[in-house]
């Protein structure tokens, strides 16, 4: 009995005294560990001796391209595509490594990077009420290098920034203002394309909407169902290219960067090795009779004439049938304001003619319509007072509106100097006379 | 046999149990010491002006930590740290240190400056300039839109700076047990939904001197410094009687408490933050100086060559019209003490000469100018009207007369070398070593 006891200490004893109690971590210390990992980072920083061209896309929207170039003495050079002093001029500041969580780079005074996050509206753009700027970020951790790529996750707001090391071309480029070239040579872009867009290969038309001001690229089309698609993506301006937050997707064509092509002024895309050029189009590329309807989902219900009289440069049958209208009111001392069409519900429809000697008055004559397609037909005409007091004045127009059926659609402008987006009421019969103003 | 089992068996566990712990504890612990980076012209200033003399840290590079994370703010610009820490140094630090010595500041100085680029936007709609934390540290926002020059910018923030380390202060010996008896019912928590005009019937210096008697007590220290005597007394005077009587009150129990607890003159020390701050962004003493029922100030005394501190330009003319009037026939013996200007009536200033005459008596002599103020803000004197006695003594005084009507004058603010007076004076506006001053006064 004793003996067993004993054995039975012997064999706990055994257990408890086999400690190894050997504090040594099995790698390295961890300070020294985590100082050498930020040691190589700032080695990878300093890797690039034409600096580097980084993304931000932050979650307030817009997105921008910046230049970084980094010290070993703890400044850092940058540009941006932020406004045009930032594109055009470089500015320096400093920045450091710091183990926080992460091995984490933080730009510790202020720089271009910071004006997207900085919490007055006036600079940053963002909201004045929430005062948090764009929620962009300054104080990124280290997540992923990948070759020439490093990829960063802000610590605040979480943005995603992107770095990739510059060739000296591409570096001496921004330096010289390249940026802000590229700005420019897209607004340039933007007035003389209005309607931009992409002729996909099975003849749809992808209209591109380029917002510089809210940094957005839209991609709209009408899909086989005649619905209207649209995507939105946030943008940044880089060297003779804009950056695409995400993809943009038709078929199997997807691509994240439109190239300038500085010699042709124009983008273009890139669908595997084929190139293809963006076009302009005269007048929008989605048709007018998606966006024309009544209920607050369509963009536009009314066309107006506007006191200024037709809007310039449009050849159509309706603009002697106008004229003589103008000339009838002119004759009794009267001036046309506005003419309009405004669609009222479903099924009806009014033209007002808003019309002045002293005092203003409205001439107005109702319609039911019935609606097929773009086709629309107008019935069972109601005027009111001052409609039939100036029945004379009005003949020429109440007898066009008579003469439908109409076919809504787009109309153009040889005139440059006319920008506002038209449209008009086709005559069925005969296209080129039609009832047009601004939408 | 029993015992000699068990004493084994514990000689075994003692054995087993005895295992050697050996842990290197002579290791040089990583990152120790916080933040290090190249230290810059920058850092080299703050250390060579803060930190060394009087331990005092100003961390202006970001440092997540440091901050309401629940806020967004941003870095300051580097431009513009030493700009407004040579502020801060001068009109903070070396006025209290002119006053009382280094040590004072040393001791009681909040240890961490903190700087943010932007304003702190909170959720009323209101925005944070500055903030302090335990007498230790403060944090100063908005440096990315301080300008040493912008005289309400930098107001702001030395303002911040001096209500901050006046709770230190405040906090380390208390104020009279009876200041917060002077207005007792004006405090409430809803400071910030009254208006100024409120404040100042209630017999407040400010909307936020309404919220605590802490907060009144630095707002009137903190006010009173800022915006010099002759500021402060123009806030004074657009007060009721009843409102006057306790913002008096409370200035005599500020001006008290740091006579006897710290043996600080207030008022030198008011002239000393004012002299810093006029240095780098004057404020136009015709503000506070001129005629109308607005301005406290509608005098300037005591004018006169025997002043210490007056241009030697200045004193020569007065030295000459002192000879000129001292020998002017008939009966010579009259004694040029002092002149004054009074502002008695729009765009107009009486020139009063004191003298006594050969037997001993005090006279004036009043010489009234028509003003002019061109459009770069300079004054020119026109003679309009003479009284009896300026007829008889004028030949002898052209001097000071002609030095008054032959240049243009600007305002400015002067001092005596030891702060205790604040004058303000007429500088030749063509040459800054021409000029006179008086003390302002009614």
């Amino acid at each position: 009995m004793m003996k067993k006891l004993l054995y039975i200490a012997l064999v706990i004893t055994g257990f408890v005294s086999s400690c190894k109690k050997d504090t040594d971590p099995i790698f390295d210390d961890p300070d020294s560990r985590l100082s050498a990992e930020l040691a190589k980072d700032q080695a990878i920083l300093l890797s690039a001796a034409d600096g580097w061209k980084a993304t931000i896309y932050p979650k307030g929207g817009k997105g921008f391209s910046y230049y970084f170039k980094f010290t070993a003495e703890g400044k850092v050079t940058m540009m941006s595509d932020f406004n045009s002093t930032t594109a055009s001029a470089t500015a320096e500041s400093t920045y450091r490594l710091k183990a926080l969580q992460r091995p984490t780079l933080i730009f510790d005074t202020y720089n271009y990077v910071h004006l997207a996050a900085d919490p007055d509206a006036s600079i940053s753009g963002g909201g004045a009420s929430t005062a948090t700027g764009l929620a962009s970020d300054f104080e990124f951790a280290f997540t992923e290098v990948v070759g020439d790529t490093v990829k960063f996750q802000g610590t605040f707001n979480k943005n995603l920034m992107k770095m990739v090391k510059l060739s000296a071309a591409e570096s001496q480029s921004i330096l010289a203002g390249g940026l802000k070239t590229m700005i420019d040579a897209n607004a340039l872009y933007l007035t003389n394309n209005k309607y931009p867009y992409i002729p996909f290969s099975d003849g749809v038309k992808g209209a591109i909407a380029i917002d510089v001001n809210a940094k957005t690229v839209k991609l709209n089309y009408v899909d086989s169902k005649e619905v209207s698609q649209t995507q939105s993506t946030t943008f940044a301006f880089g060297i003779n290219k804009i950056y695409l937050n995400t993809f943009l997707t038709y078929g199997n064509l997807s691509f994240n960067e439109m190239t300038w092509d500085a010699v042709a002024k124009t983008y273009y895309v890139m669908s595997g090795a084929t190139r293809i050029n963006l076009l302009n189009s005269p007048t929008p590329i989605t048709p007018l009779s998606l966006m024309f309807g009544f209920p607050s989902t369509f963009t536009y219900r009314k066309i107006t004439i506007p006191s200024t009289g037709l809007p310039a440069g449009v050849t159509s049958g309706f603009n002697a049938v106008y004229a003589s209208m103008v000339s009838l009111f002119a004759g009794t001392g009267r001036t046309i304001t506005s003419t309009s069409l405004t669609l009222n519900s479903n099924n009806t429809l009014t033209v007002d003619v808003v019309y002045a000697t002293t005092s203003s008055f409205t001439a107005s004559a109702s319609f039911t319509y019935s609606r097929v397609g773009d086709t629309f037909t107008l019935s069972a005409p109601v005027y009111n007072g001052n409609w039939n007091t100036r029945a004379t004045q009005v003949a020429p127009l109440q007898n066009y509106l008579l003469s439908g059926p109409f076919r809504v659609d787009w109309v153009s402008s040889s005139n440059p100097s006319n920008t506002s987006t038209m449209g008009g009421f086709y005559r069925t019969a005969d296209a080129s006379s039609f009832f047009y103003g601004t939408m | 046999m029993k015992n000699i089992y068990i004493l084994t068996f514990a000689l075994l566990l003692f054995a087993g149990l005895s295992c050697k712990k050996s842990e290197n504890l002579n290791r040089e612990i990583v990152g120790l010491g916080g933040d290090t980076w190249e230290q810059g012209t920058l850092d080299q200033w703050l250390n060579v002006n803060f930190t060394q003399p009087y331990n005092i840290s100003v961390k202006y590079r970001w440092d997540g930590t440091e901050y309401d994370n629940a806020k967004t703010l941003i870095p300051p610009r580097i431009e513009r740290v030493q700009p407004l820490m040579e502020m801060v140094r001068a009109a903070w630090i070396d006025p209290y240190a002119a006053q009382v010595g280094e040590n004072f500041i040393k001791k009681y100085a909040p240890k961490n400056y903190v700087l943010v680029g932007s304003l702190q936007y909170n959720p009323g709609g209101s925005v944070t300039l500055g903030e302090a934390e335990g007498g230790i540290k403060v944090t100063l926002f908005n440096v990315n839109n301080f300008s040493k020059t912008d005289r309400a910018i930098a107001k702001r923030v030395l303002k911040t700076i001096h209500h901050e380390f006046t709770h230190i202060l405040h906090q380390t010996i208390s104020y009279q047990k009876e200041f917060p008896q002077v207005t007792p019912a004006g405090y409430t928590a809803d400071w910030n939904n009254t208006t100024l005009a409120t404040a100042y019937a209630g017999g407040f210096i400010s909307q936020y001197a309404q919220a605590a008697p802490n907060e009144d007590f630095a707002e009137m220290t903190s006010i009173m410094l800022t915006e010099g005597k002759a500021g402060y007394e123009a806030i004074v005077k657009g007060m009721t009687a009843t409102a006057q009587t306790s913002i008096r009150m409370k200035e005599d129990m500020v001006v008290t408490y740091f006579k006897q607890t710290y043996g600080i003159d207030f008022y030198t020390l008011q002239n000393r933050v004012q002299a810093a701050l006029n240095q780098s962004s004057p404020s136009q003493p015709n503000t506070y100086l001129g005629f109308g029922t607005t301005l406290p100030y509608t005098a300037l005394h005591g004018i006169s060559g025997d002043v210490a501190g007056q241009s030697p330009d200045f004193v020569t003319v007065f030295n000459a019209a002192k000879t000129g009037l001292a020998a002017l026939n008939p009966s010579p013996g009259r004694v040029l003490l002092n002149f004054s200007l009074l502002y008695t009536a729009a765009n107009q200033v009486t020139l009063r000469i004191n003298y006594n005459n050969a037997a001993g008596a005090s006279v004036v002599a009043n010489f009234t100018y028509n003003l002019s103020t061109d459009a770069n803000g300079a004054v020119s004197f026109v003679l309009s009207a003479s009284d009896a006695n300026a007829v008889v003594i004028a030949p002898s005084i052209t001097a000071l007369t002609n030095y008054l009507t032959q240049n243009k004058f600007v305002y400015k603010w002067y001092y005596s070398s030891d702060f205790k007076s604040e004058y303000i004076g007429l500088q030749k506006s063509t040459d800054a070593n021409s000029y006179f001053f008086g003390v302002y006064g009614n």
